[in-house]
């Protein structure tokens, strides 16, 4: 390497600047595959449709998500409405409690917090699949069959996660207030039907449906790196290992990226 | 289905075109390991071929490249007379017909070296896939084609519900069989068919081979490292060595092999032009 002849301190600290470039060096490159491999899902939007893999794909990301989804939702709803009482009862500001925790909620913490846990639940669970399809060579078995693997493994679970994320995120929503206000009720004193009624005056439509497009460009962005990068892996079991790791670490970051510009596209003066 | 051999169906080959496939000076490398190096191969209509060769030669390779799963860095592949790309129609010059590798795909049959069954289907499933890919048959139809074609490789029934993590290897490979074999195509790919079955069954998928090309009037290409096999399917071996075909000529050779290489390859000799190559840079 051209840097061995400096100093060691400095041989390590380049080393990371080196990884850094590298990584943003490779960038453009990886989008560019990004972007052929959503071009082939495109290619892929036409009959024979498989409704059956479709609908498995629709139980596999919401069903089977709803309870750690839920769980994630209920426990956050309570620590909000904790939290912004202590913070707020130096300043007498106790009654936005209802306020903060449901707009939280709706807007930033259901999408993000639910999005963030169905990456790590479903996207590395969909590179693993495809993955160990790919090096056990499946895919070319499916090739070799008439059929094409974006139209058999990866459109269905693309359509089914942008349509189920919403609806888990709805049900956060509504699991996640109620957190807030069983908290605020059961330990903070509050007037349960004033809480309710506080609630409802203050939630908007656009909060809900800011945090229901979020969930869709989520669901967008987790089955698609769970997808492509278990069809890129190779290797063997390091391999789909390597890419069921990138799945979850590059979706996690897409999602809080998206989420700032999400935020931006609705709420921006 | 019909079979018809003799006279040309509108999906044949135009007239005078034997050949059923045909590789012409095929290159492909990994990196900079060179695999297939001008390799050239044909295959004649109604033929049986098998493809014989040390491990690691490329043998599944090039039977990748013929389906278009791998593609080679130079040199063209020929089906039925027309040159195979990624869509049909004309090729380079407007007179060169052109087929695309799908209208291959769904008149060939392959089993993978490694079976390669869809382990989240169950066996039924995975044997009438490229069926109910191609037309639209019941779920109930697909089961009872595919238990006939179970039977025909010796699994009863019930295997027919199980998964493939639950069957033997080789289990798998038969199962692998019956799905190439399932939606009847006219060019049959196997690699390896028999390795790791005994010879009993070994006999059986023999038979089963010869018996799904005479009934179907397919062409079959078959990678095998079992020389008696070989002999009982073949009409015309291939040896393939420092990527290409070395040696080709008539199954005969097998009993009594005069060529240098094959007779190595044949009786299992340490000692001979079929020699690894050790260093880099050392001749093909
Ligand atoms: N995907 C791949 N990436 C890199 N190298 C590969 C790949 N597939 C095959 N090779 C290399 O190509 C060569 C030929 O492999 P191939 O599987 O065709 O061998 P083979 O003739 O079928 O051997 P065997 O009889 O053991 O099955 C091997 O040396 C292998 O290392
Ligand atoms: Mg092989």
């Amino acid at each position: 390497m051209a840097f061995n002849s400096a100093p060691k301190q400095f041989g390590t600290i380049l080393l990371g600047v080196a990884g850094l470039g590298a990584f943003v060096l490779n960038l453009p490159a990886a989008a560019g595959r990004v972007t052929l491999f959503i071009g082939q899902i495109l290619q892929a939007l036409a009959p024979p449709w498989y409704g059956r893999n479709f609908a498995r794909q629709l139980v596999e990301i919401g069903f089977y998500s709803l309870p750690v989804v839920g769980m994630t939702a209920i426990f956050t709803g309570m620590v909000l409405a904790l939290q912004s009482y202590t913070g707020f009862a130096r300043f007498s500001a106790e009654s936005a409690i209802p306020n903060v925790v449901v707009v939280s909620i709706t807007r930033e913490l259901g999408p993000v917090l639910a999005g963030l846990i169905v990456a790590g639940r479903v996207g590395s669970a969909m590179a693993a699949e495809i993955g160990t399809m790919r090096v056990t060579e499946q895919i070319d078995a499916l090739w070799a069959l008439s059929t094409n693997p974006f139209r058999y493994l990866v459109l269905p679970r693309v359509l089914a996660a942008i349509l189920v994320l919403p609806l888990l995120v709805l049900v956060a929503d509504i699991i996640g207030v109620t957190g807030g206000y069983f908290i605020a009720t059961a330990r903070l004193g509050f007037h349960p039907g004033t809480y309710i009624q506080n609630t409802w005056s203050f939630l908007e439509a656009q909060d809900v449906i800011s945090g229901l497009v979020k969930a869709a460009v989520f669901g967008f962005i987790i089955a698609l790196m769970g997808c492509y990068h278990g069809y890129k892996s190779r290797g063997g079991a390091a391999g789909v290992g390597t890419a069921a790791t990138y799945a979850v670490v590059s979706a996690s970051i897409l999602i809080l990226i998206s989420n700032y510009l999400v935020t931006e596209l609705f709420f921006a003066q | 289905m019909t079979l018809e051999t003799a006279s040309p169906t509108p999906n044949s080959a135009p007239e005078g075109v034997a050949n059923e496939v045909e590789a012409q000076d095929l290159h492909l490398a990994f990196g900079d390991k060179r695999v297939l190096n001008s390799f050239s191969l044909s295959l004649k209509r109604g033929e049986s071929l098998v493809i014989l060769g040390r491990s690691g030669t490329g043998k599944s390779v090039f039977l990748k490249c013929l389906l278009g799963l791998l593609a080679v860095n130079r040199g063209d592949i020929f089906w039925r007379g027309a040159e195979l790309g990624s869509r049909s129609g004309s090729g380079k010059d407007e007179e060169a017909p052109r087929k695309s590798y799908a209208e291959l795909r769904a008149q060939c049959g392959m089993l993978f070296q490694s079976s390669a069954l869809f382990d989240s289907l169950p066996v039924w499933e995975n044997v009438a896939f490229g069926l109910m890919a191609a037309r639209r048959i019941s779920r109930s139809e697909a089961l009872d084609i595919a238990i006939a074609r179970l039977e025909e490789v010796e699994l009863p029934p019930e295997t027919a519900h199980l998964f493939p993590a639950e069957l033997s290897g080789g289990m798998r490979k038969r199962v692998g069989l019956a799905r190439a074999v399932a939606s009847e195509p006219r060019l049959l790919l196997f690699d390896e068919p028999t390795s790791g079955l005994d010879p009993i069954m070994t006999r059986i998928i023999d038979d089963l081979i010869l018996s799904s090309m005479n009934r179907l009037g397919a062409s079959a290409i078959t990678v095998t490292h079992d020389m008696a096999s070989a002999a009982r399917i073949a009409n015309r071996v291939a040896l393939l060595h420092g990527g290409q075909i070395v040696w080709h000529g008539s199954s005969q050779a097998l009993e009594d092999p005069q060529d240098e290489a094959l007779r190595q390859f044949v009786r299992g000799e340490a000692q001979g032009p079929l020699a690894v190559r050790t260093r880099a840079g050392e001749q093909d």
